[in-house]
């Protein structure tokens, strides 16, 4: 009796056991780590993290910019092995540095960051639902966020591509396939979409915001340069002859020169609106104008910078919000710890800037007592953005020589450019060596080469410095040696600064014939520069030559014009600008032809106890080549495949 | 209830003096009905004489069975009455039956022997067991014996080449990696690979947790290989991996303490050295000197000139071998274990302690890992109907590397130039850190690899499961029973990874002084945990009886699970000594957060099988499955299987007229199978995910870092499980009294509805990716035999067992881009197409001569040198480009797998011979394995220096009437073997897996003095012998592309060890 009722209580419990805990096990599990719009769009700190992910998508051409096809992975904006961006950066393609790994690619990597664009236009279709929950003033100036961001996109795809697809709705991707399937806009079209989004950001964005977020001066610089660009593009496409080809025909790439004017002026009256803003040229150093120059981009309190992307050590490393520039451009391992240089600046760049005399008119080389004597003279923004011998950086000092020539007699042109076979660079007379080599000169033990370079023997450009400068801009000497190593740069991109702004406000003033007007931007920066003569006489005088690579333009330019596109050269030089700036002055496959990098070189004359200065083409003898088709990228062929509404493509593609 | 409570534990005392008494009852009728025909006899392992308790000992008449009972702890049994008896049946988990007819005889003694396979066994399928003659699925088991005379760290590799089907590859040797691969069929082999699923104790767990478990409380793994293992449901599809832990026997209150202990010498297998100086230096000029362009007009002078050379010639300087300095050759490893079994007919208890020990290959000792394994198994009988079993189970890893080494250990260090000294001057107390001779990187991998310089990184995983059981039989209905079970496990890991700052030093010649180089800084520390937590309910019905000839054994049971996951990590940079992250800075100190998960599962699964006679089997079995990561109305599958078999064997016509015709038996499945593997945590739904790792931008002054969102995918409501239909068909077959056996066997799986968006075909302006949707089919096949010997001679008893089995993979639907012509259809699209095809160019040879380059009928590179290879034009269209790429190998896992064990038993000595093998694989390896001197000219392997050179080593490279000498690879810094065929290598093997020796010492008096059961002593080796076409490289080395390989690097994996174990067994 007992024992059955002993039974059925065992069963029962077992029952209950099973009941409480897991017959109704929820299927229904409430997902964790998920917001909704409602988290997100309800409120501004909400819209901000929104939109913080849109912002690091940003197409800014950083210290991580790749600016070849990213064979690591990811993007070239977000490229998974960015430490990589040091010998793949948007310079060294495109000639504006020098090393060995690089040549002109313009294939691209196929930016097509519509899913960015996707987010804002759902954010522009949904935000409204919320606007009860902000003053009007903090709604409007978000929805004109959401546009200058989308703006942005739109000015990445528009200077890569011409004409693309403008995408304002959020598409249903199981839609009708066809209705998917959308075609190219004109390339004006597509630059006045991006004037349009920007115009209303300008208008409705508040006049200030907080470090690293836009606000209605950002929108306004972002105007600056594109209209800049689509007035180039308008001006000088006319001179390719793509007469022939559809994309150019139907407006999808280049633009009816007459809507140049339209453009630059926008871009003027964007420069204005700045102008009313709070920024001033950086002038904290003076007198110490090399010094000044070099901390615009070091200081995060700059008055010059309008839009700053900051970067810190501590970033989760998905994000690509750490850099590595410090460890990728000064060499290792005197002054960084880890990698070491990887680009360095070319003559030809150096020799844009007031430079000191170092050929006599005889054609003798001068003779220094001190290699670091080339720096006297020297124009003090050339030694703000470049460290020459001499120069200290995190306590150890640049030493930069290529070698000793025995006896040095006759012309700088008798070293035929540092070729092997001129005479006097025979090997006895023209000491070349590896890192470290000495040889004894009268009983002294001499170092051949600097302590940093440039070498013979090395097989490759890493570390080894080539010509005569280092790369000074965004390098942080407030590091210690230890601390520069990989992933650890905290120093700040600077998307967009006022010197900038005066230069596209300059240029475009001059291509509207306001050639005074133009040159009291220029003024402004070159005292800032320290240069000798701050104003140069106008000189409307036209030519076709270029001056780097003595490049042949398919167009006339007074001279003027070329000195303000130089002044540009000079003051942004290392700043992603050069190789946009000769694709839409549409000279690029010109200054790229077979454009031979030349390198200024120390040598120590041991009969003469003095030091030269010559100037040589690149011992690798590595030349870049653009061709014609680098004005526009292709569309991605991916792209076409699944759309053909897309073609034509763009011209000689 | 407390009343109930303690009312009921009251009378289960009672009960048990009950049960004494009954017991005594039992003894009495011994004496009573001795006068009747008697059948008694003792039964003995083979391996060690002594007796074995707890045999099955069934008595058979014409008409079934008659009586049946066990062995006591003496190995006895005794019938009192056998008069009808004709055949007496002897079964022993893991040694098969064994039927000897009775003839008239009184004392049947018997010796019984293990078997790795054997078609008497009871094997655990599913939720129940069954017995091995009457099962229709395919299905393969081994007993944790077999698979111990495999010794090694990783209880996984003891599966290697030992089960048709199972393919077990290891890719590494590092301590507490337990880096190897396995795959049933070839199915989940992808990349990454997706394991089978492993259930231990009826239990999920996971392929960790096996290799991780200690080899000795493994009683058997059994593998379900087809639709058999539906009934294990949800991750079921890649076949189900079920491991039993050891019971204790009831042996009458007589305990078992056996105790094991090995040491082992790991030698690293295949290990390439790096030159020497002079060797170097030479490498190094033949390679300025072969660059056409660096040399065109003006000959470039000699990176080495012979005044540096020769101080290395004559040896008035020395090289420096970084591979010796940094690691061993061999390394130890240890293990011992010590089990406690025992049991009562009221209580049996198994306890396991098992402790393992590996060190690694680093000279400085710091890489090492230990592993901890705890299993307590008891069962208790409560009442007479209730029975209940708790199994708590603990494997703890403590495993530690010096900070920052791992794969590029081996890399960086034959990179290492040779000229480079291991200390500034040769002083020991300043290693060398200066990168003009160490390469850019400046590492030098003797401080790299020793923790007191670098810091320490210890991972210690620490997994703990508890599972209570309790089986009730009800009353009046025979056969009936209800089980319930509830596990709760977890894994809790935690890391701390300390990276420390440290000096190397450069000497100054000039000024005799030493320069410091710091490195690392500042010291970092980095600890975190991510814990999972697992239950599993599982409660049932279960019924099993015979009427007549009829058999049934049916189930039908509830499972619900419930799985949870979450981790966080802290950093802090560390200026003070310590190597703790309490004494970290505040300042840039981060924190992160995993994002949680959970996900649960309810399941019904029920099952039937049935047999007539044991004769005609029939099975039938499904599973209701519901999962919550599939959106509510899609989220519930039903799976059935069907199986049936056919025992040939048993018909009189075969057993009238082919009596060698011991077991005939046909049988076939088909089974369904679902997989939500491949889904999300959660359905689809509209959202943000929060994803402050991948997205971020800094705000504000100071600058504040915020974390962004990304968008989910579109959701796809109808999104739901993926489908696996399994066919399978066999012949299993035993002849001559079983002393043959063997399997044939077929198989296919088709896959339908698996995972796959769509983004490949709708325009990138639409922004978004299609949802996921159930598209893709895919179809793995293929066949398995494996056949065994075994027989006695004498003293002798032996056996001989082999198997093969191939597989191969297609995609037979799925969804890519549209080819756009023929050539790109044939050459880009993978439908309807067996996969794992490796593409590219063929290798044609190698120039032998000036004249051959300039004669050559194709067009030649600028700077080709004789010793170079040229790709063969196979479309003939005159130029070697991509479209000359064709089939020239199978990629991935190899597509044959065999292996075969001879062994056997001789008087006291016991030996095993376990050989394995794979055909059909390929492999390519890269950058330092195939590439003389890499990475801008560091150091290289010494196998470079058989390549094509100057005779003078100072003629021009591009002088017609330079004389050569050949060699195997190319001029140095020329194409080495890398591209077209040539870089594929084929990298089939055989190798000598296991050998094992051992003897058992006899039961002589001066152990049974000690008290001592069994003492066995044993030598074993792993790896022993390799026969492959790979030259200088493990053919289980994975490669950068090819082979086991998941990832590019791979190949700079630790290398694998040949092992040889010395080791103990006693038993008291």
């Amino acid at each position: 009796m007992n024992k059955y009722i002993m039974k059925r209580n065992i069963l029962l419990y077992m029952v209950l056991l099973a009941t409480a805990f897991f017959a109704c096990q929820k299927l229904d599990l409430e997902p964790k780590g998920i917001l909704g719009q409602p988290e997100l769009f309800g409120n501004e700190f909400g819209v901000k993290k929104y939109f913080t992910s849109i912002y690091d998508y940003l197409p800014i051409e950083d210290f991580n910019y790749y600016g070849n096809n990213n064979p690591d992975g990811g993007n070239a904006f977000r490229p998974d092995n960015y430490w990589q961006a040091g010998k793949n950066s948007l310079g060294n393609c495109s000639g504006e540095f020098f090393n060995t790994w690089q040549g002109v690619n313009n294939v691209g990597f196929g930016y097509w960051p519509y899913d960015r664009i996707r987010d804002l236009n759902v954010f522009l279709r949904d935000f409204p639902t919320y606007e009860g929950e902000f003053t009007s003033t903090v709604y409007n100036a978000l929805v004109g966020e959401a546009r200058f961001l989308r703006a942005f996109f739109y000015f990445g795809l528009a200077k890569r591509y011409g004409g693309v697809p403008i995408i304002t709705s959020v598409q249903n991707p199981t839609a009708p396939r066809d209705s998917l399937e959308v075609p190219r806009n004109t390339e004006y079209d597509t630059w006045k979409f991006i004037y349009t989004d920007l115009q209303f950001a300008i208008d409705n964005m508040r006049t200030s915001s907080e470090f690293g977020r836009a606000n209605k001066y950002v929108a306004a610089a972002l105007m600056s340069r594109a209209m800049l660009y689509a007035g180039s593009v308008a001006k000088y496409t006319t001179y390719m002859n793509y007469g022939s080809e559809r994309a150019y025909a139907g407006g999808f790439a280049g633009i009816d020169p007459s809507k140049a004017n339209e453009f630059f002026q926008y871009a003027v009256d964007a420069g204005k609106v700045i102008e009313a803003g709070p920024y001033q040229l950086y002038t904290k150093n003076y007198p110490d104008k090399a010094l000044n120059f070099a901390n615009i981009f070091l200081d995060p309190g700059s008055t010059e910078n309008i839009f700053v992307k900051d970067f810190d050590a501590t970033a989760p490393r998905n994000t690509r919000l750490q850099h590595n520039y410090d460890a990728m451009m000064s060499p290792q391992p005197d002054m960084v710890s880890e990698v070491g240089t990887e680009s360095y600046p070319p003559f030809d760049f150096m020799e844009l800037y007031d430079m000191p005399t170092y050929t006599n008119p005889d054609g003798t080389p001068v003779r220094f007592t001190n290699r670091s004597d080339i720096k006297t003279d020297m124009e003090p923004r050339m030694k703000g953005t470049m460290y020459f011998d001499g120069d200290v950086l995190r306590g150890k000092t640049f030493s930069i020589q290529k070698g000793i020539y025995m006896t040095y007699t006759g012309t700088a042109a008798d070293a035929q450019a540092g070729s092997n076979g001129a005479p006097i660079n025979s090997g006895t007379n023209r000491l070349l060596g590896a890192r470290g080599a000495t040889t004894v000169i009268n009983g002294v033990t001499m170092n051949i080469t600097g302590t940093h370079g440039h070498f013979s023997f090395n097989a490759d450009g890493e570390n080894n410095g080539w010509g005569a400068a280092f790369v000074r801009k965004y390098i942080n000497p407030g590091m210690t040696i230890a601390e520069a190593k990989l992933w650890n740069s905290t120093t700040p991109w600077i998307v967009f600064r006022l010197g900038e702004i005066y230069l596209n406000t300059a240029e475009a003033l001059y291509e509207l014939g306001k050639r005074n007007e133009a040159f009291d931007y220029i003024e402004k920066l070159r005292i800032r520069a320290g240069c000798k003569v701050p104003r140069p006489a106008i000189d409307a005088s036209t030519s076709n030559i270029g001056s780097i690579n003595k490049a042949n333009y398919p167009y006339q330019i007074e001279k003027s014009l070329q000195f303000i596109r130089d002044e540009r050269v000079r003051e942004l030089y290392g700043e992603n600008h050069w190789w946009w700036d000769i694709r839409r002055w549409r000279t690029a496959d010109q200054i790229l032809n077979n454009f031979r990098h030349r390198m200024l070189s120390a040598y120590y004359v041991a009969n003469e106890g003095k030091y030269i200065y010559l100037d040589e083409v690149n011992r690798n003898n590595r030349s870049w080549t653009a061709n014609k088709t680098c004005f526009y990228e292709p569309i991605p062929g991916g792209e076409i495949g699944k759309n053909t509404k897309l073609l034509p493509n763009n011209p000689l593609y | 209830m407390q009343n109930y409570l303690s009312d009921d534990l009251a009378k289960i005392n009672h009960m048990s003096k009950i049960n004494y008494l009954l017991l005594l009852l039992f003894l009495i009728p011994v004496s009573l009905f001795a006068q009747t025909t008697q059948v008694r006899g003792v039964v003995r392992d083979s391996a060690s004489g002594n007796p074995l308790s707890g045999v099955s000992v069934e008595l058979r008449g014409p008409q079934g069975k008659l009586a049946q009972t066990i062995t006591n702890v003496n190995g006895e049994y005794n019938f009192q009455s056998a008069t009808t008896a004709t055949v007496i049946a002897f079964s022993y988990t893991g040694m098969g039956t064994v039927e000897e007819n009775i003839n008239g005889r009184n004392d049947i003694s018997i010796i019984l022997a293990p078997s790795a396979v054997n078609l008497g066994d009871v094997v655990v399928v599913g939720y129940t067991s069954q017995r091995k003659e009457t099962l229709t699925g395919a299905i393969s088991t081994i007993k944790g014996t077999d698979m111990q005379r495999t010794r090694t760290e990783n209880t996984l590799n003891m599966l290697t080449g030992k089960m048709p089907g199972v393919r077990v590859v290891q890719k590494s040797a590092r301590p507490g990696a337990y880096d190897a691969t396995i795959d049933i069929r070839g199915m989940g082999a992808g990349n990454p690979p997706t394991p089978p699923l492993f259930v231990i104790d009826g239990v999920v767990r996971d392929k960790d947790y096996f290799a991780r478990m200690s080899s000795d409380e493994i009683e058997t793994v059994t593998i379900l290989k087809d639709g058999s293992a539906a009934v294990y449901g949800l991750r079921a599809g890649n076949g189900v991996v079920l491991v039993t832990t050891k019971t204790g026997k009831a042996q009458g209150g007589k305990v078992d303490i056996t105790y094991n202990a090995s040491y082992g010498i790991q030698q690293y297998l295949y290990v390439p050295q790096s030159v020497n100086t002079q060797d170097y230096m030479t490498l190094r000029n033949e390679s300025n000197w072969q660059d056409f362009n660096g040399n065109y007009l003006v000959r470039r002078s000699a990176v080495f000139t012979d005044a540096q050379m020769g101080p290395y010639k004559d040896g008035t300087k020395r090289s420096y071998n970084w591979m010796d300095e940094v690691f061993n050759k061999d390394a130890p490893t240890y293990s011992s274990n010590l089990s406690v079994s025992g049991g009562s007919d009221k209580i049996r208890y198994y306890f396991n302690l098992d402790y393992q020990k590996q060190i690694g290959s680093y000279k400085s000792g710091d890489l090492k890992s230990e592993r901890w394994a705890m299993r307590s198994n008891v069962d208790a009988q409560i009442t007479k109907r209730l029975k209940a079993r708790v199994q708590v189970g603990a494997i703890l890893l403590n495993r530690q590397e010096p900070n920052g080494t791992g794969w590029p250990t081996y890399k960086a260090t034959w990179l290492l130039r040779p000229d480079a000294p291991f200390y500034a001057n040769d002083n020991p107390a300043y290693p060398n850190g200066n990168t003009d001779q160490l390469g850019s990187d400046g590492n030098n991998m003797i401080i790299q690899t020793n923790a007191d310089y670098v810091g320490l990184n210890v991972t210690r995983e620490k997994r703990y499961n508890g599972t209570l059981r309790l089986e009730y039989e009800v009353p009046r209905i025979k056969g009936l029973s209800i089980k319930g079970l509830y596990d709760y496990a977890m894994s809790l890991p935690d890391y701390n990874n300390y990276h420390r700052a440290y000096s190397l030093f450069s000497f100054n010649q000039a000024a005799n002084t030493y320069n410091t180089i710091p490195r690392a800084t500042p010291s970092t520390v980095e600890k975190g945990s991510n814990m999972s937590y697992d239950r599993t309910f599982q409660g049932g019905l279960y019924y099993q009886n015979s009427f007549e000839r009829h058999n049934v054994n049916a189930s039908v049971v509830y499972e619900a699970t419930y799985n949870q996951f979450d981790g966080f990590s802290a950093y802090r940079e560390i200026l003070v000594a310590s190597q703790y992250l309490f004494a970290g800075e505040d300042n840039r100190q981060r924190a992160n957060g995993q994002t949680p998960s959970d996900r649960a599962s309810r399941s019904m699964i029920g099952s039937v099988v049935y047999d007539f006679d044991r004769k005609y089997l029939l099975d039938f079995k499904f599973r209701y499955d519901g999962s919550s990561r599939f959106p509510d109305g899609k989220r519930f599958g039903f799976f059935p299987t069907v199986s049936a078999g056919w025992r040939l064997s048993e018909e009189p016509f075969i057993r009238k007229n082919l009596d060698f015709i011991s077991e005939l038996k046909l049988r076939g499945s088909y089974g369904e199978v679902g997989d939500d593997g491949s889904a999300g945590n959660y359905p689809p739904t509209i959202g943000y995910n929060l994803n402050p790792n991948e997205v971020g931008w800094y705000f504000g002054n100071p600058p504040v870092l915020n974390g962004g969102v990304t968008p989910s995918a579109i959701p796809n409501p109808n999104l739901t499980w993926y489908r696996i239909k399994h066919y399978d068909a066999a012949i299993d077959f035993g002849f001559l009294n079983n002393k043959i056996t063997g399997t044939i066997e077929v198989f296919r799986r088709d896959r339908s509805g698996i995972l796959a968006t769509s983004a490949a075909v709708i325009p990138g302006t639409v922004g978004a990716n299609l949802p996921q949707e159930n598209l893709n089919n895919d179809r793995n096949f293929g066949y398995e035999l494996s056949a065994a010997y075994r027989s006695k001679y004498r003293d002798l008893s032996f056996y001989v067992m082999g198997q093969i089995s191939a597989t191969k993979y297609m995609r037979t639907d799925w969804l890519e881009t549209p080819a756009g012509n023929s050539l790109d259809k044939w050459r880009n699209r993978t439908a309807n197409r067996y996969q794992n095809i490796w593409w590219g160019n063929e290798s044609g040879g190698m120039f032998t001569s000036y004249d051959q380059i300039r004669n050559f009928n194709l067009p030649v590179g600028q700077g080709t040198l004789p010793g170079d290879w040229y790709l063969s034009d196979w479309n003939g269209d005159g130029v070697i480009n991509g479209n000359d790429e064709h089939p020239i190998a199978t990629m991935g896992l190899p597509v044959f797998n065999y292996g075969f064990s001879i062994g056997g038993v001789w008087r006291n000595f016991d030996v095993a011979l376990d050989w394995q093998g794979a055909h059909g694989v390929y492999v390519q390896y890269a950058e330092v394995l195939t590439e003389a001197l890499p990475f801008n000219g560091q150091n290289t392997l010494s196998w470079f220096m058989d390549r094509w050179h100057t005779e003078d080593p100072n003629a021009d490279y591009f002088n017609p009437n330079t004389k050569w000498i050949g060699g195997y690879y190319p001029a140095t810094a020329h194409d080495g073997r890398r591209s077209g065929s040539n870089g594929i290598m084929n990298a089939s093997y055989i190798r000598l897996k296991t050998a094992e020796l051992g003897y058992t010492f006899n039961n002589t008096k001066l152990l049974s003095s000690a008290g001592i059961k069994e003492f066995r002593v044993y030598v074993s080796g792993y790896n022993l012998l390799t026969f492959t076409p790979l030259e200088g490289v493990d053919p289980e080395r994975p490669g950068s592309a090819g082979g086991a390989s998941t990832n590019y690097i791979d190949f700079y994996n630790d290398p694998i060890t040949r092992t040889y174990t010395v080791g103990l067994r006693l038993k008291f």
